[in-house]
């Protein structure tokens, strides 16, 4: 057994939505290694990207702890402050969004690169470059957001993804806003990248098939 | 339909940002023409009810040269006039009357309440002035019968505590000629309008004569002649709907009589205090044309970019069966909307804003002209009516173009946004050049209204250009900077595709800030044109008013002058009338070694002993030039003379004519004033002689102390324009807010996405900032010209035209430092509040809304 990358335990977390109080995560437990897929299932409401949101520190559990042991380190994001978290995430997080979320007014190369800069990278532009030849779009780099297709523009948001190496990679339902094909093709590649680097993800799908590979799987309910 | 009609409105709620900000461009348009036409409406109003108490329903007056008549030939007209003489025909009542401003108190420390002393002969009078008591009624009869009696209108003795209805006469004392006079007061009258104008003081003429020291003499003869003027009409109803847009619209005709007298129409009288105040009424009557001028284009913006952005609803709506005709409708009863909006809140936002002007106008127009302005607004719905008729029509008007582009989408359900195509583009040079040449072709035609009309045109034609202007600039920024950071790209391009929303602000700010530099470049050319004018002259002056009607100067003062003020320049002058122009006449002597061109600032030919030196604002009004014969009424008839050279004057008063002593004309008996100029230093010791000199009533001042007053007057008419300036600078300013405001919004989810990924708060809100400032500096390069192109314009075709006078050119750098660091104040200022918001954003938050809006 690897040592955990992440560890959750009895997250809970809780919404007023004006008189009444939505308890929509409750004694939330599980954990991963590096390298590892956990899948995240669950209806619609049940709170998957809430889960996601405290996994980025970018929301706060109302109960339990959330351990990420990244590079030797140990780091909770609920005891950081705003610019030690953005810092966490910006370093060791990549993310891909159901729908892609490109900067529209960078282009795909520069939307790539723009991770890889944020961290220091001298070689941004080349590391954007090498990433996204791997992922098929040599041919496209230069375009921006607006004219590639959703299955291009979901490869350039993974590249992003990925450029800066974090050690795990946070996906809302990647293929929900692509067809089946294109959806499966893209999930592919994204498996062959993490795999051959030994990157974890934490991936929420509606989809039972993309569920059921992953390592570890967490069926959320509705628990009100 | 009316679904459809929902959808449309709604969405002006959906984008209340852009829909306020064309709201209240439309209302500060509408406020600013409102304000304008109430404040000039109402001081000009003031004049002519001050003009009125005095003429009473007289149409034309008799005058004579020196503005004043022997009393002798007042029978000999009268004669004539009952004889049936032509001269004379329509002439159906002739009265004579002797006026003068003077003041008025209850004891002899505190005459300070200026009232209009008018003589009358009761007998004649009777029937010409409404308002004053005849010779049968209440006290009438009494101011022929016991000397030193006088009537006075009931507001002014309220005011002096006096209660009109009290029996029994009151002491009164009344400040004329230097000297205070015990007058008795046997009764009051009402003036109606009383709050309106300047108090009366009513009395038989010969107490008038004497209080005033002109035995002898009249101010003029009323007359009432049979057919009411009626034309003009057309005149008149433009003054109404453009109050201070039409200068000197009226022009009476003068008709010769014996010895110099003449026959003036009193409309013509009326039309030169309107001319004078109309210069000052000009720059506010063009500022509110310019405001609207902004206001439309922000709502021809807003407009434009909520039908670009809503391209493919509209698509949509068309692919399910919406017919073009039905979307034009609805993109018009959109600006009808705002329209209406815009022009009820303008219209609150006017009188509120009229008040204030009228206050600052009213002070001005009473240093200027010495005439009483009014603290209440006439109920007039002319104006109303105008600005709201104006606004809507313009709103309605500048969204033309944007039910057109509504009408023309293609129908389609996967049409795709088209940026602004080639033939658009090409249609919008075409517009802006066309534009320009409609506003230069009209530069050299229609007087200093062409002048307006080109600034308009120039002002409308950049600001259409404006958003082109700051693509390119942003554009060639971005190439320049090809291998920046991406941080740096990022706002570039950033800056370039919002410029739909904010390309509208930016056109406003570059509207507002060239006409603030024009405006100022203009005024400080005016300042230091007048400051070196003021140098030019000749030292120290010192300014003598007689008191009373001399012939000649009195012999001690002939005597003090000659001793004391040798190498000094003696200005003996009185007022008169040319070609119907009121002139200020001088009559110089010059003792000792004077500079030959008596320190006069010459514009052309030179001060010579064979002719005459005339203002230029008179040569330009009479069309004189070195080397015209000018008629010159002198005591004995009319004499012609060589003009030999035009000298620079920036009086706002009558024009002047200098006539040197070697020509051989005699100074005309009169009211006299003497200026005494020479070099500095002596000043004291002259004054002090000349005081003791000079027979009693004689006021002795400095003339610094006049020029100090006329220099603060200039700083005042220039505050109203400031005031003016900075409200199309708001405007500007708030525009820019919404915009960066609505921007902020759109980019939420964005900067949600970025925040996510790692990007520290500081980034987007430095992305705002530097946004504002990219847009500042752009607009401040295009505005820097364009001011000066406006300051041109200004100083050469409108200052030229309008008021006779030329400037000299004055580009002070701080100028236009000042308009760079206002432009750039201003663009902080509107992005400071968004970039806050995105700064403290919750990226959670922000991420929730990318979800939603994606
Ligand atoms: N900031 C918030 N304030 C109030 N309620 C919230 C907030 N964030 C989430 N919720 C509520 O929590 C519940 C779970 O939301 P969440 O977005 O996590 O669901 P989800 O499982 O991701 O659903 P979906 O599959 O539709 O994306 C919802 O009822 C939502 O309204
Ligand atoms: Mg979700």
């Amino acid at each position: 057994m690897p040592a955990p990358l992440l560890e959750v335990t009895g997250v809970a977390r809780a919404f007023l939505q004006g008189e009444r109080r939505i308890r929509v995560l409750e004694d939330i437990s599980c954990s991963l290694a590096a390298g590892q897929r956990l899948t995240i299932t669950g209806r619609s409401g049940s709170g998957k990207s809430t889960l996601l949101n405290l996994l980025a520190g970018l929301d706060r559990p109302d109960a339990g702890h959330i351990r990420w042991h990244i590079d030797d380190r140990d780091w909770d994001p609920a005891t950081l402050d705003e610019a030690a978290r953005t810092g966490f995430r910006r370093r060791h997080l990549g993310f891909v969004f159901q729908f892609f979320n490109l900067v529209p007014t960078l282009t795909a190369l520069e939307n790539v690169a723009l991770m890889a800069e944020l961290n220091g990278f001298d070689d941004a532009m080349e590391r954007a470059r090498s990433r996204l030849n791997r992922l098929g779009l040599a041919d496209r780099m230069d375009a921006f957001p607006g004219t590639l297709s959703g299955g291009e523009q979901q490869r350039v948001a993974i590249a992003r993804a990925l450029v800066h190496e974090p050690a795990v990679v946070l996906a809302d339902e990647p293929t929900g806003n692509l067809d089946r094909e294109s959806g499966d093709a893209v999930f592919a590649e994204l498996l062959a990248v993490l795999a051959a680097e030994r990157r974890a993800l934490v991936l929420v799908t509606h989809d039972p098939e993309l569920a059921a590979g992953g390592d570890h799987h967490l069926a959320l309910g509705t628990a009100r | 339909m009316k679904l459809l009609l929902r959808a449309h409105l709604r969405h002006l709620w959906q984008d209340r940002w852009q829909t306020l900000l064309a709201v209240f461009g439309v209302s500060v348009g509408v406020a600013v023409v409102l304000a304008v036409d109430l404040a000039n409406a109402a001081s000009r109003e003031a004049m002519q009810v001050a003009q009125r108490q005095l003429d009473g329903v007289a149409t034309h007056a008799i005058v004579g040269a020196g503005e004043r008549i022997d009393e002798r030939a007042y029978p000999r007209l009268r004669l004539r006039w009952r004889q049936g003489d032509a001269a004379f025909a329509d002439v159906r009542a002739m009265a004579p009357v002797v006026t003068a401003e003077t003041r008025i108190g209850l004891d002899p420390d505190s005459m300070t309440r200026p009232v209009q002393l008018l003589g009358i002969d009761p007998t004649a009078d009777a029937g010409m002035r409404a308002a004053v008591p005849g010779p049968g009624g209440d006290g009438g009869g009494r101011l022929m019968s016991e000397p030193g009696t006088a009537l006075l209108d009931a507001a002014t003795a309220r005011r002096l505590g006096i209660d009109p209805d009290a029996d029994g006469d009151v002491q009164l004392w009344l400040q004329a000629a230097g000297r205070a006079r015990p007058l008795r007061l046997v009764g009051t009258f009402s003036l109606g309008d009383a709050a309106l104008g300047q108090g009366l003081l009513v009395t038989d003429i010969a107490t008038a004569q004497e209080w005033l020291e002109r035995v002898g003499w009249l101010s003029r003869i009323d007359l009432i002649r049979g057919d009411p003027v009626s034309q003009h009409a057309f005149g008149r109803m433009l003054e109404r709907v453009f109050p201070g847009l039409v200068l000197r619209s009226q022009r009476g005709e003068t008709e010769e009589l014996e010895d110099g007298l003449r026959i003036q129409s009193l409309a013509e009288r009326a039309a030169d205090t309107r001319a004078l105040a109309a210069s000052f009424q000009l720059n506010l009557a063009a500022l509110g044309l310019l405001a609207l001028v902004v206001g439309l284009f922000l709502v021809h913006g807003t407009l434009g970019h909520a039908v670009l952005r809503r391209q493919r609803a509209f698509a949509r709506l068309r692919a399910i069966g919406v017919r073009a005709g039905e979307l034009r409708r609805m993109v018009l009863a959109e600006a009808a909307v705002i329209g209406v909006a815009g022009v009820l809140l303008g219209l609150l936002l006017g009188r509120w804003l009229a008040s204030g002007l009228l206050a600052l106008t009213a002070g001005t127009l009473e240093n200027l002209y010495g005439q009483v302005a009014v603290a209440a607004f006439a109920p007039d719905p002319v104006p109303v009516i105008k600005a709201a008729g104006v606004g809507l029509f313009a709103t309605v008007l500048a969204a033309l173009p944007a039910s057109a582009r509504a009408a023309r989408v293609t129908p389609g359900l996967f049409a795709t946004t088209e940026a602004a195509s080639a033939s658009s583009r090409l249609r919008l040079l075409l517009l802006t050049g066309l534009l320009l040449l409609a506003g230069l072709g009209l530069l050299p035609a229609a007087g200093y209204l062409g002048g307006l009309v080109a600034i308009a045109a120039l002002l409308m034609a950049t600001a259409l250009l404006t958003p082109v202007w700051i693509t390119a600039v942003l554009s060639g920024m971005t190439r320049l900077l090809g291998a920046a950071p991406l941080r740096l790209r990022l706002l570039l391009r950033e800056a370039v595709r919002g410029l739909a929303r904010s390309g509208v602000a930016g056109a406003a700010l570059v509207v507002a800030m060239a006409t603030a530099l024009g405006m100022g470049l203009m005024v400080d050319s005016f300042r230091s044109s007048v400051d070196r004018w003021l140098e030019a002259r000749l030292a120290a002056p010192l300014h003598v008013q007689l008191s009373g009607e001399w012939t000649q100067l009195p012999g001690d003062l002939e005597a003090a002058l000659t001793d004391t003020a040798a190498g000094h320049v003696v200005r003996v002058s009185w007022s008169d009338r040319i070609a119907g122009e009121p002139v200020r006449v001088s009559h110089i002597r010059r003792q000792g070694s004077v500079p030959a061109d008596l320190g006069l600032a010459l514009l052309a030919g030179r001060f010579a002993d064979d002719g005459l030196a005339v203002s230029e604002p008179l040569a330009r009004r009479l069309g004189l030039a070195p080397g015209s014969v000018l008629r010159l009424p002198v005591a004995d008839g009319v004499r012609e003379l060589t003009v030999t050279g035009v000298f620079r004057e920036y009086g706002a008063g009558p024009g002047l004519i200098l006539v040197p002593e070697a020509t051989g004309i005699p100074v005309l008996s009169g009211q006299l004033a003497v200026e005494v100029h020479g070099p500095r230093g002596d000043t004291e010791a002259v004054a002090a002689e000349l005081v003791r000199a000079a027979p009693e009533g004689t006021r002795v001042r400095r003339n610094d102390e006049l020029l100090d007053l006329a220099r603060g007057v200039f700083e005042r008419t220039f505050e109203v324009t400031g005031v003016l300036k900075s409200i199309a600078g708001a405007v500007a300013a708030f525009g820019l807010f919404a915009a960066l405001t609505a921007l902020g919004l759109e980019r939420r989810a964005q900067y949600g996405i970025l925040r996510t990924l790692g990007v520290d708060r500081a980034l987007p809100a430095w992305l705002n900032l530097g946004e504002a400032s990219l847009l500042a500096i752009s607009a401040v390069l295009l505005a820097l010209p364009l001011g000066v192109l406006v300051a041109i314009i200004l100083i050469e075709v409108v200052n030229v035209r309008a008021f006779g006078w030329s400037l000299d050119w004055s580009f002070p750098p701080w100028l236009f430092l000042q308009a760079l660091g206002i432009g750039l104040l201003a663009g902080w200022a509107a992005a400071v509040a968004p970039a806050l918001a995105v700064w403290r954003a919750d990226p959670a938050v922000l991420l929730a809304e990318a979800r939603i809006h994606a």
